[in-house]
């Protein structure tokens, strides 16, 4: 019955498009004409979901199909240049089209605003594990994990490196779906690679080779972030929750990951000198010490949190680590678009959270999509 | 002489034909082996398209070796006549790979076609250049490059009315010297020459307004990719002042609009580089090619190219100017590079007259920005090499001459 209706609704919007322009505004929800990609009219703003530095975001319905949207708005007055973050987001989401991705749909401008028009995803992975605390369901974790991985091998084998990995980063669909978001800072990799500022990644999931002040970044900056990440899903809490400068974040990692050698980082000495030899007295270590992980998981977790760059495993290879043979071989066969949850047998497991307290997730379902979009 | 024979027996050089019709042979042939791809195994596809592409190819080696008799090519094909250690050497170096940029139903198969030497090649090239992320992405970042590399080209050569070649080579010619004062990467410069050809069929913009829209591409390639940004207010100054900082902020938004950011380019000096890196060239080709890949943003026609292409025949035209003595390595590398194909014959030698012709041009009147940029001592003055003040001689060269991009040799 969907297909018959959105094939009515098309030949309603065909038709009305060829009458001269009408005057009701009765039902906003109806295809008026004029409703098209690039128009004000064709979106409506329902509600107010967060606020950036730059934009805001709104909780939006396109009129042209139904669906729900949301909308990126970013406020410019004409005294104001484009904000290069709009300019970097818009033109690589443009060219990016991934099931764990997420869709940039239109782009509207108006004289006071450039409005992105995203599909809309309920919540994201900070906001995700808040509501279920003490760490996720590992079975979870995984399929979290996977689509991270996915999505990040689709963009690097474009050489497009994210370059700000965190949770609040991470949508989560109410299906599971996780999606990539928040392209502002990211950008392609080109001739020299010099001259990226190294004042990217929220300290706590950079990596220590930037730490150190080093700007040759490489798909290992986005894979230690993706690392960081499922430490924090698997124990409910930031891997490294470092302190408020480079310093406090480099001993944090240097506490648990053990301190590296002139000879197991050759580069080491390449970098900015002084900052880790304040760390020498701490245990040089190469296990990382993590509280009872099954063995699978913490191999995995090993390989993405090397210390040395080029030791990193890359996404690609990650995705075929033994930690994801639980899941059913199709996954590894999936067309860009399509999601993994079309595959029989992925499922997203009920949090032990919700088993214990089933009236919380209704509550906390209620509380979604109040941070970000 | 040689030039008089090369033509009659082919029209290679129609300049009065429109850039479609140019470009009819590449489609055309790369459509002509997709269905054969689709129907055959990877492992009886080359014998069946060999014979195919060979028939062409072969008229050509015996043209050549009839007419020119100086050449490296035909040097290196006695050459390696001779030594059979060579030709044992290059073997997997003689199976036709075509990497047609057009042919896209054919590049998934292109995995077994691709001699693993030449895939080793190109990957390690792009790890040297820094382009990848990561070793194991480079192969379908490569095929990436030479799929979107389509959607940066133009139909054809046009511009708006009131707007001449002329008047675009000087507009170009000052976006070098502003980005040259700005100390922008060379990305940027590419990126900023593809924005304004695309912005000129999209705007609408009066001729007052030329210099504007150059500045508005030049800062909004910045923002794609530069990490230190100009003020507004020092771009008006380069302007003289001559429009405000108002109106430049309406020209950026008017052009984000029209070209619904869509920012997307693969800039032809990452294919030349590329290209360089497998071939082993010298330090110094790889300055006169970027010279010459340069001095094709001045020229309106060359919108028409691939970056691949203009980005090959800039090279050859280099190999050309510059006349290295051969190394055996050398040339089986070069060999090796050429086998990538980046469109057909007429294709590149029309690009390598383009090129000649601006070249030397530009060494008569010596005040482009892209002359005395070159000419610098840490670009080991190229721009200045004498190979390149001879326009007949350079001329003769480009029409006699095969040019070694695409070409298949019998070795």
């Amino acid at each position: 019955s969907s297909v018959s209706r959105s094939h009515w609704f098309h030949t309603l919007q065909t038709r009305r498009l060829k009458v001269h322009r009408g005057r009701s505004n009765s039902d906003p929800l109806r295809g008026k004409p004029g409703l098209e990609f690039g128009a004000v009219q064709s979106y409506l703003s329902l509600e107010k979901l967060g606020e950036g530095a730059f934009a805001s975001v709104y909780k939006g319905i396109s009129r042209i199909n139904g669906q729900l949207v949301a909308l990126k708005e970013i406020r410019m007055n004409t005294e104001e240049v484009v904000p290069f973050t709009a300019i970097r987001e818009a033109s690589l989401l443009k060219r990016l089209k991934h099931a764990n991705i997420v869709l940039l749909h239109d782009i509207v401008h108006t004289r006071e605003t450039l409005t992105f028009v995203f599909e809309y995803v309920q919540t994201d992975l900070a906001q995700y594990m808040t509501q279920h605390p003490g760490g996720l369901h590992s079975h979870n974790v995984r399929i979290f994990m996977f689509q991270l991985l996915r999505g990040l091998c689709y963009i690097h084998s474009r050489r497009i490196l994210h370059r700000d990995l965190k949770p609040q980063n991470l949508l989560i669909s109410y299906l599971g779906e996780l999606k990539l978001a928040d392209f502002g800072l990211a950008r392609s990799k080109s001739i020299p690679s010099h001259s990226f500022s190294s004042e990217v990644v929220t300290l706590w999931y950079r990596p220590p080779d930037v730490l150190l002040g080093s700007t040759d970044y490489s798909v290992a900056l986005d894979m230690w972030g993706a690392g960081c990440i499922l430490i924090e899903m698997l124990q409910g809490a930031p891997a490294f929750p470092g302190g408020p400068d480079e310093l406090e974040q480099l001993k944090k990692i240097f506490s648990v990951l053990g301190v590296p050698s002139q000879i197991s980082w050759p580069e080491l000495r390449l970098l900015s000198s002084d900052s880790p030899g304040e760390c020498t007295c701490l245990p040089p270590l190469s296990v990382i010490r993590l509280e009872q992980l099954p063995p699978k998981t913490e191999d995995l977790a090993q390989e993405i949190l090397k210390v040395v760059p080029a030791e990193r495993i890359c996404a690609q290879e990650a995705l075929h680590h033994p930690y994801f043979s639980t899941l059913p071989p199709a996954v590894m066969h999936l067309r860009d678009t399509v999601s993994i949850f079309r595959v029989p047998g992925v499922y997203l497991e009920t949090e032990f959270s919700d088993i214990f307290h089933p009236r919380r997730k209704a509550n906390s379902s209620m509380l979604t999509a109040n941070k970000y979009w | 002489m040689a030039r008089t024979g090369f033509c009659d027996s082919k029209p290679l050089l129609d300049l009065h034909k429109k850039a479609d019709e140019r470009r009819v042979p590449l489609r055309a042939r790369a459509n002509a082996c997709a269905p054969t791809d689709r129907r055959q195994p990877a492992e009886t596809d080359e014998s069946r398209m060999a014979p195919v592409k060979m028939e062409t190819e072969s008229r050509w080696e015996r043209r050549l070796s009839a007419q020119t008799n100086e050449s490296i090519i035909l040097g290196f094909h006695v050459d390696s006549r001779a030594s059979s250690a060579e030709t044992v050497a290059d073997e997997c170096v003689e199976k036709p790979v075509l990497l047609y940029p057009h042919g896209l139903q054919g590049l998934h198969s292109l995995d077994a076609l691709v001699p693993s030497l030449l895939r080793h090649e190109v990957e390690m090239a792009l790890e040297k250049l820094d382009l990848i992320c990561d070793r194991t992405f480079a192969w379908d970042l490569f095929l990436d490059m030479m799929r979107t590399q389509t959607q940066n080209s133009f139909p054809n050569a046009d511009l708006p009315r009131h707007f001449t070649d002329s008047t675009r080579a000087i507009l170009v010619d000052w976006m070098v010297q502003v980005h040259e004062l700005l100390h922008f990467q060379e990305d940027t410069l590419y990126l900023a020459i593809h924005l304004l050809n695309h912005s000129l069929r999209q705007l609408k913009v009066t001729t007052a307004n030329l210099q504007l829209l150059g500045m508005v591409c030049l800062l909004i390639a910045a923002k794609k990719e530069e990490s230190l940004l100009p003020e507004v207010s020092d771009l008006c100054s380069l302007m003289d002042h001559a429009y405000t900082k108002r109106q430049l902020l309406r020209m950026e938004r008017r052009l984000l609009c029209a070209l619904k950011f869509d920012l997307s380019h693969s800039p032809p000096l990452h294919f030349l580089l590329l290209f360089a890196a497998v071939a082993r060239c010298s330090a110094m080709m790889v300055w006169m090619a970027r010279y010459l890949l340069e001095l094709s943003l001045q020229e309106a026609q060359c919108v028409v190219f691939l970056p691949a292409q203009l980005a090959g025949a800039a090279l050859c035209l280099a190999r050309h100017v510059l006349q290295e003595s051969p190394t055996p390595e050398g040339e089986a590398a070069w060999c090796l590079t050429s086998s990538i194909h980046v469109g057909s014959q007429t294709i590149l030698l029309r690009i390598m007259q383009i090129l000649a012709t601006a070249a030397s041009r530009v060494q008569t009147h010596e005040n482009s920005a892209t002359f005395i940029k070159f000419s610098s001592p840490e670009r080991m003055h190229v721009s200045r090499h004498p190979g390149l003040r001879n326009p007949a001689g350079l001329l003769g060269v480009c029409s006699s001459q095969a040019p070694l991009k695409g070409t298949k040799l019998h070795l």
